[in-house]
Order: C-alpha cells, then sequence, then structure tokens
C-alpha cells in the first residue's frame, strides 16, 4: 500500500455522520469572510453551527468550570464522593462505554477512509488527466513541444488551478508494426511497436532505466522499450536495425505483403518494461507504470527524443507525419477531498473543460480529447461509499441507542442508590443548588475519567475492528488502524458531546423534586411507552415510511429515498418491533410459571414471577438484550444474504457457470469436444430470439428462450422460487415445439391461462419471400400452446416492465425444436452454449481450458460477481458489516459486565434475605439462573424475530438497483448459532457472576446495610 | 405563646399514578411549648409520621396553620423549608440507613450538618467529636455504621440530629428496631440531651414504656388528635383509653406486659362471649371486650 492518503480530507472526517455538524462549523468559519447566498438550509446549518455546537462543546464545560469554581457544594465533596465512588464507578463504566463506541467508530471510520480510498487508488495508476490531440503534425522542433506543453500552464493557470497539477509530461504517439523473427515459435511475426517521441522528465527516466544499450543519439536511433516476453518472441536487439510500418490492418492482414510505407530504424538500447520502476511525479510519492503512461497495450515501443521521433515519424509516407499528441497531467490526489468527491469531480471536470477551450483556441486543433480516468475513480469510490454509508447509517442509530439505553440504565441503578444518601442530606437541609452543583462536579469527574478510558477502550476495539474483515469468513481484507490528530479530536468532541448529554440528564434526575414521601419507592409502575402506546406509532411510522418507499412512483427516487426513506422506516419498525415485543414478556413469563408449575419445578415457578413483579426493570434488561440480539442477527444475515443475492445475482444474468455467447451452434464436433473436457461437467445450448410485432403505435415483442429440454436442467441455473413448481416439471411439459412456458404476471396481461393458446403475429424473415412480395420481410402468425407459467427465468426476465402500453414484452421459453417453426434471418436469434464446470476444478481454470477449445466471447460467473474477496466493494460491505458485529459484541461484553455489577448491588439484599430464610447456595443458583435464563430465551426469540425484519428491509434498501430476480433472503443457521450460543454464554456467565459474589456475603451485614 | 402552634392542619395524599385522595391529616390541633418532651402515640395510617413530616418542613400542607418558632411552614416554599430543616430541625428515623451514609464514618456522618451550616473544618470536626462524645460514641467515630450495632447506629444517628444545635428534635420510633435494654438507653440520651440543650423533642412511638420517658403524651387517630395526657399521669396499662388495632389487625402490646408475662414470639388467640383472649401456651394473658355485632 502507497502513501496516497488524502490528507486533506482530515478535517473533512468531521462531516461523517454524527460530526457533520462539526465540520460545518469549521467550514462556516473559514468562510465566514465570504458571501454567499443564504437559503434556509443555510440558516439552520449556521444555527446549528454557531448556537448548539459552541454551547454544547464549549459553553457547557465552561459553565462546569466556573460551578467547579464557585461551587456551593464543594463542602459536600468529601463525604459525598467518598459514599458514592462506588454507583459514580459504575455510571463511569457506562459513560467509558458510549465513549469507547464513539471512539471506535471514530477511528474505524477515519482508518476505514485511508484503507478504502487507497484501494481504489490501487486499482487506478492513472491519476492524471490526459489531453489527446489526435492527427497533430509533430515537427522537428522544440518549439511545437514548449508551446504545446505552455498551453496547459496557462488553460491551469486562468483557473487558478496550477497547484492541482504536480507534473506534466508530454509525448506524441503513433501506432505502427514491425516484422520480426520469433525464434521460439520460429516464425516470423508481425507485432505491434508504436512509436513515441517524448522530451523532459520521460526522457531522463528512460534514459536511466536503460538495460543495455545507450540513449539514442543520432538520427533514426530508438530505444526498444519492451517486456521480456516480446523480447525473447522477436530479434530486436541492441544494434539491430528493425522496419516500423504504419498499422493498416489490410496490409497487415496480407500476410507479410508489407507497405512500402514503412522506415528502417538502429535499436541504440532496451529498456525492459519488467524491470522498470514505477514513475515517479515530482511532488508525489505516487509511483506510476510506464506502461499506464504511454498506454503500452502491446507491452513494446520504439521510444525516441522529440525531433528524432518526428523525423522517424515523417520518413514513413503514409503516415503524413501525424501522430496523436498526448499531455499527461498529474493530479495531486493527496489533495483530494475523499469525502466531498462531488466538488473534486467538478473541479476535475473543470480543469478538463478549460484545457478543451484553450487548446482550441489557442492551437485550433479540432479533436481535442479529455480522459480523466480519475473521475471515473472517484464516481465509482463515491458509488461505494454510498453503499458503505447506506451500511453505517443503518446500524448507527441501533449502536447509539443501545449505548444511550445502557448508559441511562446504569444512570438508574446509581440513581436509586444516590437517593438514598440524597435524601438524607435534603433532610438535613441541604440545598437544591448544593447537591447540583456537587453532582455537576462528580459528573465531571466521572466524565473526564471515562473520556480518558473510553478513548483507551475504543482504540484497541478500533483496532480488532479494523482487524477483522475476515471474521465470519466474509472478506480476507484488513485494515491497518490509523490515528491522526484530527480523529482523536473529532472523537473527543463527539464523547465529550455524550458525556455532557449523560451528565445534564443524570443531574436533572437526580435534582428532581425529593421528599420524604419519595423514599423508598419501589418501582413497580409499567414502561411508560405502554400508556403512550409509542411502540405502536412507531410500528406504524415505520410502515407508512415504508410503504412511501416502497411507491412505483418513487421507484425512480429510490437511490435517494433509500437513505432518507427506506432506513428510518427499519429503524423505526426495529425499535417499535423491540418495544412492542416486551409488552409479551409478562404473558411469557407467566407461560414459564405455568409450565414449571406442571412440571413441579417450584423454584424456577417462583423466580420467573420475578419477571412480572419487576417487570419494568426486566423490560429495560431485555430492551437491551432484544437489540443487541437484533443487531448480531442481522449483522450476520445481510451479509450473508447480499453475499448470496450478488451470486445469484451473476448467475441470473449469465444462466450457468460459463457461457459462450455466439457459439456456432451448427458445429457438434464443437459440443462435443466442450462436454469431453474433464473441467466440464455438461454443456448445452440455448438459443433467444426477439419476435416482434407493431400494432399502430404498440409495439410488443415476444422474447423466447429456448431450451433443450434434456439437457438444461443439469446445466443451467435455476432457483426453486422462481417457479412454482420445480424445473423438471416445467420443461418436460416442453414435449411439443410450440408449447410455451410464459411469465406469470404476463400470462395475466394476455388474459389468458394455462392450457389457452396464444395467437402471436411477427415480423418473419424468408429470403424466398423477395421473389414473391419484393421483401424478405412478412408478418406471420402462429399459436402457441401455455403449458405452464413462472416468474422468472434466468437470462430472460431482466425486468417485469408492465406499465409502459407503448412497448410490451412477453417472455416465453420453449424447446429448442420452436426455432424451426419459426421463420427468422439467421443473424435475429443468439446462440449460447451453457456450461457447467466440474466442481473439482477452479472455474477460472475451466473457463480458460474453455476458451482455449472454442474461443469467442466466454464469460464466467465469478466475473460477474462484484462481491467477493478483495474487491473493493467487498471491502467496503464487509467491512461496514463486520464493524456492527464486532461492535455488538463489544457492547454486549460490557452490557453484561455492567449487568452483573449492577445486580451485585441491586439483588444483595434479596439474595441475603433469602439465604436467611435458609435457600442453599444451589437453590439461589437455580432461582437466579432461572430468571436469566427465561430472560435471555425471551430477547434471543425477540432478537430473532426483529433481527431478521430488520435484515429484510435493510435487503429491501440494498437491493434497489435492481428487482429481478428477488433477493431470497438467508438464514445462516451454523454462523448464527455461533455467534448466539457465544452471546448466550457470555450472559449466563454475566448472571453467575452476582449470585456468586453474594453467596461470600455475610447475611447479617448484607440485610442491615439494605434495610 | 406556644413554641408550635399548629391550627386546623390538613394534609392530602395525591398519588400521581392513582386517581385516589389519600386523607392523612384531617384537621389537626395542637399546641407545644419550649422546651417539651413529647410523645405522639397512635395506631399505624393514623397520621403520626405526616404531623412530624410537616414539623420537619419535609412535607407541605395542604390547608391549615402551622408555626414552628417564628416559622410559618403553612406558608413555606421548599427553598424556604430547606433553611429552616438547616438550622432548625434535627430528624431520627426507626430504619437505621434513613439516618446515616452507610458508606462514611460515624465522624463524617456527625460532620454533614455542620458542613451544611459552612463550619470551618478543625471547628467542625471538634463539635462532632463532643457530640458524639455526648451519646457515648466517641470511641467509635471512626467506624462506619455497618461496623456498628443497632444501638450504636441510632446514637451516630442522634449525634447527626443533633450536631447542629436544632431548636426542635423529631424522632419517628427511634427506638423500633432495638431491644428494651438499648432502647431504654437511648431514651436515657434522648432525656439528658432535652434537659440539658432545652431542646423541644417530638417522638412518634408505638410504645408506650418508651412515651413514658416523656413529657406529655399526644394520642392522634384517623388524622386528629383524640387526647392528651401527661406521662406522668400513666400508671398502668388501664390508664390507658385503648390498645390499638391497626387497619392490617395488628395488635401492639405494651412493652410492660410483654415483659411482665415474657410474652413469646406466639400467642394464641381466641373469642369467647365478645371477649379477645390472648393466650400463650394455653394461659390466659389478656382480655379486652369486643364489640359485638
Amino acid at each position: 500500500m502507497n502513501d496516497s492518503s488524502p490528507k486533506r480530507a482530515h478535517h473533512n472526517l468531521l462531516s461523517q455522520n454524527l460530526f457533520i455538524m462539526t465540520r460545518t462549523y469549521f467550514s462556516f468559519i473559514a468562510s465566514s469572510s465570504k458571501k454567499e447566498e443564504e437559503d434556509q438550509v443555510n440558516i439552520f446549518w449556521k444555527i446549528l453551527s454557531f448556537v448548539v455546537l459552541p454551547i454544547t462543546i464549549f459553553l457547557l464545560p465552561l459553565f462546569d468550570i466556573i460551578l467547579l469554581i464557585f461551587l456551593p457544594g464543594l463542602h459536600l465533596f468529601k463525604p459525598l464522593f467518598k459514599a458514592g465512588w462506588k454507583y459514580g464507578f459504575i455510571s463511569a463504566i457506562g459513560v467509558t462505554l458510549a465513549v469507547a463506541v464513539i471512539t471506535q467508530y471514530v477511528f474505524f471510520i477515519y482508518s476505514y477512509q485511508f484503507q478504502a480510498f487507497n484501494l481504489f487508488l490501487a486499482d487506478e495508476p492513472r491519476t492524471y488527466i490526459q489531453v489527446q490531440v489526435e492527427s497533430t503534425y509533430i515537427q522537428q522542433s522544440f518549439n511545437q513541444y514548449n508551446s504545446f506543453d505552455r498551453i496547459a500552464n496557462i488553460a491551469l493557470n486562468y483557473i487558478n488551478m496550477s497547484d492541482r497539477i504536480l507534473q506534466r509530461d508530454l509525448f506524441f504517439k503513433r501506432g505502427m508494426f514491425t516484422q520480426t523473427f520469433d525464434p521460439i515459435t520460429n516464425e516470423t511475426i508481425l507485432p505491434n511497436i508504436p512509436l513515441i517521441g517524448t522530451e523532459g522528465k520521460l526522457r531522463t527516466y528512460l534514459s536511466n532505466n536503460i538495460a543495455i544499450g545507450r540513449a539514442p543519439e543520432n538520427p533514426y536511433e530508438i530505444l526498444a522499450v519492451v517486456s521480456y516476453d516480446y523480447y525473447n518472441h522477436s530479434s530486436i536487439r541492441v544494434n539491430s536495425s528493425m522496419n516500423l510500418y504504419i498499422p493498416i490492418s489490410l496490409t497487415k492482414d496480407a500476410s507479410l505483403h508489407v507497405p512500402d510505407a514503412y522506415t528502417t530504424v538502429n535499436v541504440s538500447g532496451i529498456v525492459f518494461l519488467d524491470e522498470l520502476s514505477d514513475y515517479n511525479v515530482l511532488g508525489s510519492n505516487i509511483g506510476i507504470p510506464l506502461e499506464y503512461i504511454l498506454e503500452l497495450n502491446e507491452r513494446a515501443a520504439a521510444v525516441t527524443w522529440w525531433i528524432g521521433g518526428a523525423k522517424i515519424l515523417q520518413s514513413v509516407v503514409m503516415t503524413y507525419g501525424l501522430a496523436t499528441m498526448n499531455e499527461d497531467l498529474f493530479y495531486d490526489v493527496n489533495a483530494i477531498d475523499a469525502f466531498h468527491l462531488e466538488d473534486e469531480i467538478n473541479t476535475i471536470k473543470l480543469i478538463g473543460v478549460e484545457l478543451k477551450e484553450w487548446y482550441l483556441l489557442l492551437a485550433a486543433y479540432s479533436q481535442v480529447r479529455i480522459n480523466s480516468f480519475l473521475i471515473d475513480l472517484l464516481e465509482s469510490f463515491q458509488d461505494e461509499y454510498n453503499l458503505y454509508q447506506t451500511f453505517m447509517y443503518s446500524f448507527l442509530s441501533p449502536i447509539i441507542a443501545l449505548t444511550i439505553i445502557l448508559t441511562v440504565y446504569a444512570a438508574n441503578l446509581v440513581r436509586k442508590k444516590r437517593d438514598q444518601q440524597l435524601t438524607i442530606l435534603t433532610e438535613r437541609g441541604a440545598k437544591r443548588s448544593e447537591i447540583g452543583s456537587y453532582l455537576t462536579l462528580e459528573s465531571l469527574i466521572i466524565g473526564g475519567v471515562s473520556l480518558v478510558f473510553g478513548v483507551i477502550v475504543g482504540l484497541p476495539i478500533s483496532a480488532l475492528l479494523t482487524r477483522s474483515s475476515g471474521f465470519l469468513s466474509f472478506s480476507n481484507t484488513t485494515i491497518p488502524l490509523q490515528i491522526d490528530l484530527s480523529s482523536v479530536y473529532v472523537a473527543l468532541m463527539g464523547s465529550a458531546g455524550a458525556i455532557l448529554l449523560i451528565q445534564i440528564v443524570n443531574t436533572i434526575t437526580l435534582l428532581k423534586k425529593r421528599s420524604i414521601e419519595d423514599y423508598g419507592k419501589v418501582e413497580k409502575s409499567l414502561p411508560k411507552y405502554y400508556k403512550y402506546f409509542v411502540d405502536i406509532i412507531l410500528i406504524v411510522f415505520g410502515v407508512v415510511l415504508w410503504i412511501i418507499y416502497k411507491m412505483p412512483s418513487l421507484t425512480a427516487y429510490q437511490d435517494l429515498t433509500a437513505r432518507y426513506v427506506g432506513i428510518p422506516a427499519t429503524i423505526l419498525v426495529m425499535f417499535g418491533s423491540i418495544l412492542f415485543m416486551q409488552r409479551l414478556l409478562p404473558l411469557f413469563s407467566k407461560a414459564i410459571v405455568k409450565i414449571s408449575t406442571t412440571l413441579k419445578a417450584d423454584i424456577v415457578s417462583l423466580s420467573v414471577r420475578e419477571i412480572s413483579r419487576y417487570q419494568k426493570s426486566f423490560v429495560r434488561s431485555s430492551m437491551i438484550l432484544t437489540l443487541s440480539f437484533s443487531l448480531v442477527v442481522s449483522s450476520i444475515v445481510i451479509p450473508y444474504t447480499y453475499q448470496t443475492y450478488n451470486t445469484e445475482g451473476a448467475y441470473y444474468d449469465l444462466g450457468a457457470d460459463i457461457v459462450i455467447r455466439g457459439f456456432p451452434i451448427d458445429n457438434t464436433y464443437l459440443k462435443t469436444e466442450v462436454d469431453a473436457l474433464p473441467e466440464v461437467e455438461s454443456s448445452t445450448i440455448v438459443r433467444f430470439v426477439n419476435l416482434r410485432d407493431v400494432q399502430g403505435d404498440l409495439s410488443i415483442t415476444y422474447s423466447v428462450l429456448t431450451i433443450n429440454v434434456t439437457e438444461y436442467e443439469q446445466t443451467a441455473y435455476f432457483r426453486k422460487d422462481f417457479a412454482s413448481k420445480p424445473l423438471t416439471d416445467l420443461i418436460t411439459q416442453l414435449d411439443n415445439p410450440l408449447k410455451v412456458l410464459v411469465q406469470k404476471d404476463e400470462l395475466g396481461v394476455l388474459n389468458q391461462n394455462i392450457g389457452d393458446e396464444i395467437s402471436i403475429t411477427y415480423r418473419a424473415y424468408n429470403e424466398s419471400m423477395r421473389e414473391i412480395i419484393g421483401s424478405p420481410f412478412f408478418y406471420e402468425n402462429m399459436s402457441v400452446s401455455v403449458v405452464d407459467e413462472y416468474n422468472y427465468w434466468p437470462v430472460l426476465v431482466k425486468e417485469l416492465s408492465l406499465g409502459n402500453v407503448r412497448s410490451i414484452f412477453y417472455h416465453f421459453v420453449a424447446s429448442i425444436e420452436f426455432m424451426d417453426y419459426i421463420q427468422i434471418a439467421p443473424f435475429d436469434a443468439i446462440d449460447y452454449l451453457f456450461i457447467k464446470g466440474n466442481s473439482s476444478y477452479e472455474l477460472a481454470d475451466v473457463t480458460e481450458r474453455v476458451l482455449s477449445l472454442t474461443g469467442g466471447i466466454v464469460t464466467n460467473v465469478e466475473d460477474e460477481i462484484f462481491v467477493k474477496e478483495d474487491s473493493p466493494r467487498s471491502s467496503i460491505l464487509f467491512s461496514a458489516i463486520n464493524s456492527t458485529l464486532i461492535m455488538s459484541f463489544a457492547i454486549n461484553a460490557i452490557i453484561l459486565t455492567l449487568f452483573a455489577s449492577i445486580q451485585l448491588i441491586d439483588k444483595a439484599r434479596e439474595i441475603a434475605t433469602m439465604k436467611a430464610i435458609g435457600i442453599s447456595t444451589n437453590q439461589l443458583l437455580k432461582y437466579y439462573l432461572a430468571v436469566y435464563l427465561a430472560l435471555l430465551l425471551f430477547t434471543t426469540i425477540c432478537g430473532l424475530i426483529v433481527g431478521y425484519i430488520t435484515s429484510a428491509m435493510l435487503m429491501g434498501v440494498l437491493a434497489t438497483n435492481r428487482t429481478v430476480p428477488p433477493y431470497a433472503m438467508g438464514f445462516p443457521i451454523v454462523q448464527l448459532l455461533i455467534s448466539m450460543s457465544a452471546l448466550l454464554l457470555a450472559a449466563f456467565i454475566g448472571a453467575t457472576v452476582p449470585t456468586f459474589s453474594s453467596s461470600k456475603e455475610e447475611i447479617g451485614t448484607e440485610l442491615r446495610q439494605s434495610a | 405563646m406556644s413554641f408550635i402552634e399548629i391550627r386546623d392542619l390538613i394534609k392530602i395524599y395525591n398519588p400521581k399514578e392513582s386517581n385516589l385522595r389519600v386523607p392523612a391529616l384531617r384537621g389537626v390541633e395542637l399546641n407545644i411549648e419550649q422546651g417539651e418532651f413529647i410523645s405522639i402515640i397512635g395506631p399505624s395510617g393514623s397520621g403520626k409520621t405526616t404531623l412530624l413530616l410537616m414539623l420537619a418542613g419535609m412535607a407541605e400542607p395542604s390547608a391549615g396553620y402551622l408555626r414552628v418558632g417564628d416559622f410559618r411552614l403553612d406558608q413555606y416554599t421548599e427553598a424556604d423549608r430547606s433553611h429552616y430543616r438547616r438550622f432548625n430541625v434535627g430528624t431520627l428515623w426507626q430504619i437505621p440507613n434513613r439516618n446515616l451514609i452507610w458508606e462514611i464514618s460515624a465522624l463524617e456522618n456527625v460532620e454533614i450538618p455542620l458542613r451544611l451550616l459552612g463550619t470551618p473544618r478543625e471547628q467542625r470536626i471538634k463539635e462532632a467529636k463532643e457530640m458524639l462524645a455526648e451519646v457515648g460514641m466517641d470511641h467509635r467515630m471512626n467506624h462506619k455504621p455497618k461496623q456498628l450495632s443497632g444501638g450504636e447506629v441510632q446514637r451516630v444517628g442522634l449525634a447527626c440530629a443533633l450536631a447542629h444545635k436544632p431548636l426542635l428534635l423529631l424522632a419517628d420510633e427511634p427506638t423500633g428496631e432495638l431491644d428494651s435494654k438499648t432502647a431504654g438507653e437511648l431514651l436515657r440520651y434522648f432525656k439528658h440531651l432535652n434537659d440539658i440543650r432545652g431542646i423541644t423533642a417530638i417522638m412518634v412511638t408505638h410504645d408506650f414504656d418508651v412515651a413514658k420517658a416523656t413529657d406529655r403524651l399526644i394520642q392522634i387517630v384517623d388524622g386528629r388528635i383524640s387526647g392528651y395526657s401527661p406521662t406522668a399521669d400513666l400508671k398502668t396499662i388501664s390508664d390507658m383509653h385503648q390498645v390499638y388495632l391497626d387497619r392490617y389487625g395488628g395488635l401492639q402490646l405494651p412493652r410492660h406486659i410483654i415483659d411482665k408475662l415474657e410474652v413469646q414470639q406466639k400467642i394464641s388467640i381466641t373469642e369467647e362471649n365478645g371477649k379477645i383472649i390472648l393466650s400463650q401456651n394455653g394461659d390466659f394473658v389478656a382480655s379486652k371486650k369486643v364489640k359485638k355485632d
């Protein structure tokens, strides 16, 4: 990996997800002097940036400091802190967790930014803008070289972008070939070897890399820049002479009848491409292979300097001295703002437009072409990053929710315990301001400690995340952890915000009017959301949003609606369902009580009653567990489904493992040869034809895929849910050439049923008709019998567009003999050979073997799969998923630790009381474990259901780009079992800890202390 | 003018979670003089603790007139009441961990009221130690409450309640969790501090023996004062108007009866000719006439 990290993107990281506000704030400060149009969005951001953020980030800590200095509650600090540090510590664990989650998220995103962009850069080394001027007369003068190069400079200066271009290189290139003797095959060959003339840095670079011989010094001398392979297959050597011909295919084709248009050059030196180190651009440490710069597809070139090259070019008569002038402008990729690619793309486009205009204006060249591979690269990265962000957005909210619930949970417990101390103080006459300021100070201390520890804890978690993409075999890509000052800064800012939020909530809650009457109240009320039907409201909103998202009229905007409607809908339904399911918890516990009573498991029966007794507390725990289980389920189900979907999509597009398009079906010998290959398991011929009819302004197309009924099934891809019947049952019905299978929905549009005859008219072709009617084309009627229906058929049904009445498509499947009953032009049918590879061979090897036999267009399914190991997309997609999964695990582990600590304190009295009445440790263990097991069982079931629903909805968001074939939700039982078992085990251990610990405590002390 | 003056004091609880309105005090009329040591007695739910909370400035009267010294508690806001409590009131509750913070030492607990007054550190420690010495707990000042016995915890609680030298000491069944010997000790400290400091002390109790240690006994039933007796007049059980039956059917027997007859945890109860007979091991303990329907 090179170091071409997007350095300028440091501050832009702030614009990501949660931190977009922060970034906007700074960008506003930076651009405050600039006048800009103030639309409503701008005003909104300004308010947010100038008011909300400073208050949250700067003023509140300042307020804390002031409180600290003029603290009315400072005199209470010592006893209260001494009394409450244990509860503060629990609270600190919660806050630390929140900080850790935020920190690792930021570090992960930041590291990911480096990795993802580098992956894309590595895939595309052509980080330059290329000006190509074709058919330029190359003069034997440096003036031309300089003036041509100067135009680029003028254009860049005009738009003040010269700092974006690190270096310019100019060369001309003219396609040529030579005649040489291949000593290996022992024959004379005509390989391509373009003529290139250059100067400047390229000249120096080549001169420095000559492997044999020397640089050209005399007229008609060239450097042969070749690969080893090319060198070995030719007689080109130092000091040998070679003829350069222009590539006119006709003359080249007239085997060895080379034209007179040639010139003879001497090879002064050899540069081996295989030995060349990458070409380094000034001001950048990115190396670019020379082959990319000179576009040496042939892996060979005859390179010389500008004037000498012009002389050689002009000496070949038929070139008329014309060549393509290439100016490569190397873009400063370090300046690329990886998160504002739209701006970056526009900048590059602007440079391109200006270059074109200036070349047209100053040099009057009419054929100026601007190529920027960088734009394609950036656009491609942007698409991929959108996908990544979709995932991140989807999982961000549940994770934040989980963190907040957990922190509030911890705070609630702490509050319950602190209430006692604060009540005593209140009774003794402490003022609210004193207690409030003390609590604020305490929060500040807890927050500060948590901030430091959170970042420390977050670091290894993010390191784990970045290195764990291979987790559960999703991908092998790993990302090195990148830590930068700005990411630390963002993590601290985000965490400080979270701490402040928690601090304010805690302080306000603890400061709520307290009186002696409130003291010691047992919280037995039902959760508030029950009363206000928050769960139902969330579900209804979510479903309504989902319906809007799925509205056919909005299909065109699905890319946009996916993120802003689809994901919110999913999150609402997820939260709503989790809350709703908690209503079933008492029913569930009652059922368990009933069962255990029937089974005479008295302790279980007694203990599970706790769930109903402390419903609110259990519902809170259940919510956290359900949410984390749901996250785990979705983060396993989604990638599994998506990967399967992607693979199946590729199969659907292709139809089989390997497909040869345009296969000569009449060559039965060739098919037999293919079948005989050990790498091939089976093959089948498939023919496709479009029969067209025009009725007024209505165009009807009958697309017919004809198959070999006996061979098709064992070779072709077909998923069970593509039809309501098994494939065998479907195709065995095609025992007559005029029997067809019809797409189910289309059958409805045709107003036909299975068993009906469909009359079709199509534009037929028959050469013999020319004599009769003056044209080989005529309309022919035929009727086919519908024997069955299907939903989807690979290769055939790409979309179901039944809405457009001007152009209707019907898709039929028939036996291959159908083709004998229709009259079509020979070129109207597309013939395929579907091949199934032998599973003991690599598909790529099978493809290569088939290709060597048949030639032609051979495609294998692996080329069509874009989510595969080490592909940038795979890396992006699965990094996002993995991060969520690991995060869920990490959060779960911490939740359970916290849960155990809370239990230890909360249940002490209860456990002591039970021990006092003579319960044995075993019974006690049984008692509590039964409750936790019941809770875990309930949350596992809920987690599976909610996780599955969420996954299904998220898949609906992710699979917006196509609807045919529909994705089938996967359910990776093994992966789920492993993950859920690990979680359950962790939870179980978490639950046993307090019980064991409590058994060590002395009963009397416990009882008296908590009396 | 009496030190404490209560006229037609009403308190109605209106819990948020239900529409029920629960009257706790239904027009209490009471005068208490400065330096008096008063006990309030009555069945569970009669309003004793509510009256105590009102006097402590911990609950807001629903209606009526309530004055303690110069403080018109019926007109006070929460902030005023907080100020009133800080300087004027000391409280001692039945449950030990309502009096003390369990995680800090006895001395630190006693220091808290002094901290709230802003007493300088040296003086604060000195006064706290003196206070602990007054209740006989100076030798255990560095112990945490969980290391102390029940009686000791309550004595430290008493030291806390009196550390800031309040005008009024309020105690809600302070001996409820103590055996009779320890209770007797605590009461002696109570009485001693009442005598030497001239503090007005009001104590809620179920126990007639405890009540007898006070100057005056006030009976409260169903939120109203049902009688006053100078405790000096209380000689025997027969002097009492009645033994109270609480809303759950609980009956509190006078301590001296229990001690005298050595009543165990279990006693038998039978009804005979309109009389309730309590017996121990089949022996007659006490009988009481019950109303015939």
